[in-house]
């Protein structure tokens, strides 16, 4: 099996093939500028319309009658909104935009008609738009990660399928012998999550089922969308950024394998986890805790792996911050990995079910570890993409910290009140009204770290509209040096 | 095209094989085809029936709000949490609970108390009272108010039944009165009927 095979030899260091990889790589960047800027640009805006959302959400939680007065503005459709304005546009736009740079890069080959993969995100952000205005004028669904309603699945489809189509195809015409790390996990995400769509939009939307087999076929899915996709291309992120910014191998590559094939045969069975306690037969469950068990395996590889390749490279984490956000990232990856193996145990899974422990490892997972990695992605990508330097390199640091401060400020409260909660809740002598007062204490919590989470995103804005600001400019006017120069000298 | 066929095979194997097993497998043993639905449990005939008229809206209406984004509707089993000690059911909700309806909003979350059996224990006043103004009823309360589906109208006859019973300045002006529209009738017609007062033979109440 060479797909999963020992670890590549790095390519000859000759220095004419040094520089005829650096031509490739350079000619790989310029064809991919269209379709990657599309797909950044959108996920960006997308980043700017759930940060005003989740505001929302979150505020809401304790003050019910903030901004109350219209059902599309109420809480009830403001938090599936934001989840899928975070799930559907930031996160996956980043996804598609950095799977596709990856897996040309690494295989060597320009993408080809980058102009259809505009067209790719059109379909796919376009069907994320009408399903928010779904969303908010009442279209919604019941399940978690399918907020967005039935009728726009077609049309994201369609997107979602040309970009994994020309993943796959980047995969096939890569121009080098060695396939790495990244592309497996790359290639595996871009094939699972077309195919986990299509089976939960049809079992729920076009022949849909009575009773609780709608919410198995939800939560099956959802278990596969975060750890098939996010999850796998989370991984190649990391697999492929790690080694470049620490200047360092990772660690122990040769075990890399084994998490993958944890991962891609365990991934779509853990889902069901969450339906314990619930009207289903005890196997299904069970089969979804086991399957968390055994991604075990993945977290552990690869989160240690990245984590210690990181420490090891002596002085490469200081003054490095797109590397620290790759560190933030693989430590979530790591406890969010453990969260999502326990947390299920029936004995936690008593007290935890129903709470907004629930939340925090939700956000560990989507934020903490996929959006911040993402971060690092495109912190490194673009300037190349664009050869343009990043204009307020400051605020790279200063996004850094806002959103490791917002971070900690939502996951631990919201575990901890969480498992307060819980506790709470299995207490009978306890009135709800206490449950209540509980909880909502803790969410404040929330409230505040998304502020500084909010504060990142406008740093990272500031810096992406820059940038863009920056290469038009020398673009369209390439001697602006010298024009400037001719002005000052007039002016003076 | 040998690493792709081998990439391939595995997330076939991965994403495949889990759907036959739990999606199909699994949704043949949670569907009307193999649970019976009219019964006969120590003496009494048990017939379940999907949700018809107003109360089939109302579930819609339910969905439409996003009220499962607080609430669950799903008794879990004594000894697993405190549901039964809560009130919140009299017996654990099985499968056959669920098995006529064409939507299932189990929920994940209780920022609120469980539903599924909220109707044997409000009524159709209470409910429209709490979804107008949920902080009438209890000042701690961090549910939302609803109170965008109610609307003024002229008093003609008689006053409606459904009326909300308002004084002070909340109160509609003098000859109108405030009444629920079409969509929270129905949404209290369909919480009126989650009621868990039938035994069924996997899932008896314990009293
Ligand atoms: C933001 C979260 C939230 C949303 C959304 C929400 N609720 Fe609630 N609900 C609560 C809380 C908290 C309580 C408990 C406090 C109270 O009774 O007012 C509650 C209580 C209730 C109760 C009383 C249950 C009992 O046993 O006393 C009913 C009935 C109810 N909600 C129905 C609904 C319906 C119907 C919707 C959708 C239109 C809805 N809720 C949306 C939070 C929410």
């Amino acid at each position: 099996m060479t797909v999963i095979g020992p670890s590549p030899q790095p390519p000859s260091r000759d220095a004419h093939g040094a520089s005829r990889l650096s031509a490739e790589i350079a000619e790989v960047d310029r064809s991919i500028r269209l379709p990657f800027l599309f797909f950044i640009l959108s996920g960006w805006v997308w980043l700017l319309a759930a940060s005003f959302f989740g505001y929302l959400t979150f505020w809401k939680a304790h003050n019910p009658e903030f901004l109350n007065a219209q059902a599309w503005i109420s809480f009830g459709r403001v938090a599936p909104a934001f989840n899928a304005m975070l799930v559907y546009g930031f996160a996956c736009n980043f996804a598609f935009g950095l799977g596709l740079w990856i897996v040309s890069r690494l295989g060597r080959v320009p993408v080809r008609y980058p102009i259809l993969l505009a067209v790719a995100a059109i379909f796919w952000n376009g069907g994320v738009n009408i399903g928010i205005f779904g969303i908010l004028r009442g279209d919604l669904n019941v399940f978690d990660y399918f907020e967005l309603p039935g009728y726009v699945a077609p049309i994201i489809l369609a997107g979602l399928l040309f970009v994994s189509v020309w993943v796959i195809l980047a995969f096939i015409n890569r121009r080098s012998d060695a396939v790495y790390a990244a592309q497996w996990y790359l290639v595996a995400g871009f094939l699972a999550f077309p195919w986990i769509f299509l089976i939960a939009a049809a079992m729920l939307f076009v022949y849909p089922t009575a009773g609780v087999s709608q919410p198995l076929v939800a939560n099956w899915y959802a278990g596969s969308l975060l750890w098939l996709w996010f999850g796998s291309v989370g991984a190649a992120l990391l697999y492929y950024l790690i080694p470049k910014l620490s200047g360092k191998p990772i660690l122990a590559y040769d075990l890399a394998r084994f998490g993958f094939l944890a991962l891609v045969l365990a991934g779509a069975w853990t889902g069901t986890a969450r339906l314990s306690g619930g009207p289903f037969p005890a196997w299904i469950i069970t089969v979804g805790i086991a399957s968390g068990l055994l991604l075990l395996v993945f977290f552990l590889i690869t989160g240690i792996n990245f984590l210690g390749s990181m420490s090891s490279a002596p002085g490469a984490l200081s003054g490095n911050t797109v590397l620290q956000f790759a560190f933030v990232g693989s430590l979530s990856l790591l406890l969010s990995g453990l969260a999502s193996a326990l947390l299920p145990l029936r004995s936690i899974n008593e007290v935890v079910q129903f709470t907004i422990v629930g939340e925090a490892r939700h956000f560990l997972l989507l934020y903490g570890f996929f959006s911040m990695v993402a971060f690092a992605g495109v912190y490194y990508a673009l300037p190349r993409i664009l050869q343009q330097d990043w204009p307020m390199a400051f605020m790279i640091p200063a996004h850094l910290y806002t959103a490791v401060i917002g971070l900690l400020l939502v996951v631990f409260p919201l575990a901890l009140g969480g498992w307060n909660q819980g506790v709470a809740l299995n207490d009978p002598s306890i009135p709800f009204a206490e449950v209540v007062r509980t909880a909502t204490v803790w969410m404040l919590g929330r409230s505040l770290g998304w502020l500084f989470i909010i504060f990142g995103h406008l740093a990272f804005s500031l810096n992406l509209v820059l940038i863009l600001v920056e290469k038009c400019k020398s673009v369209c006017c390439p001697d602006r040096d010298y024009a400037e120069a001719v002005k000052e000298g007039v002016g003076s | 095209m040998k690493q792709l066929f081998t990439l391939f095979l595995l997330v076939f194997a991965g994403v495949a094989c889990s759907w036959v097993c739990l999606l199909l497998v699994g949704s043949g043993e949670l569907s009307a085809g193999k649970l019976e639905t009219s019964l006969t449990v120590a003496g009494d005939d048990v017939v379940l029936e999907t949700d018809l008229g107003l109360a089939a809206r109302g579930k819609q209406v339910y969905r439409e709000l996003g009220c499962v984004q607080c609430h669950t509707q799903q008794v879990r089993r004594p000894g697993y949490g405190g549901d039964l000690e809560r009130g919140w059911g009299s017996r654990q909700t099985v499968a056959r609970d669920y098995v006529l309806q064409d939507l299932v909003a189990l929920g994940n979350r209780r920022i609120g108390p469980d539903l599924a059996d909220v109707g044997s224990r409000r009524d159709a006043e209470w409910f429209y009272r709490h979804l107008y103004d949920p902080s009438s009823l209890a000042d701690w309360s961090t549910s939302p108010s609803y109170a965008h589906l109610f609307y003024d109208k002229e008093v003609t006859d008689e006053t409606s039944p459904t009326a909300l019973k308002l004084e002070g300045n909340d109160a509609p002006d003098p000859g109108f009165e405030r009444v629920p529209n079409f969509d929270a009738r129905a949404l209290v017609a369909y919480l009126e009927s989650l009621k868990l007062d039938y035994d069924l033979p996997e899932s008896k109440r314990v009293k």
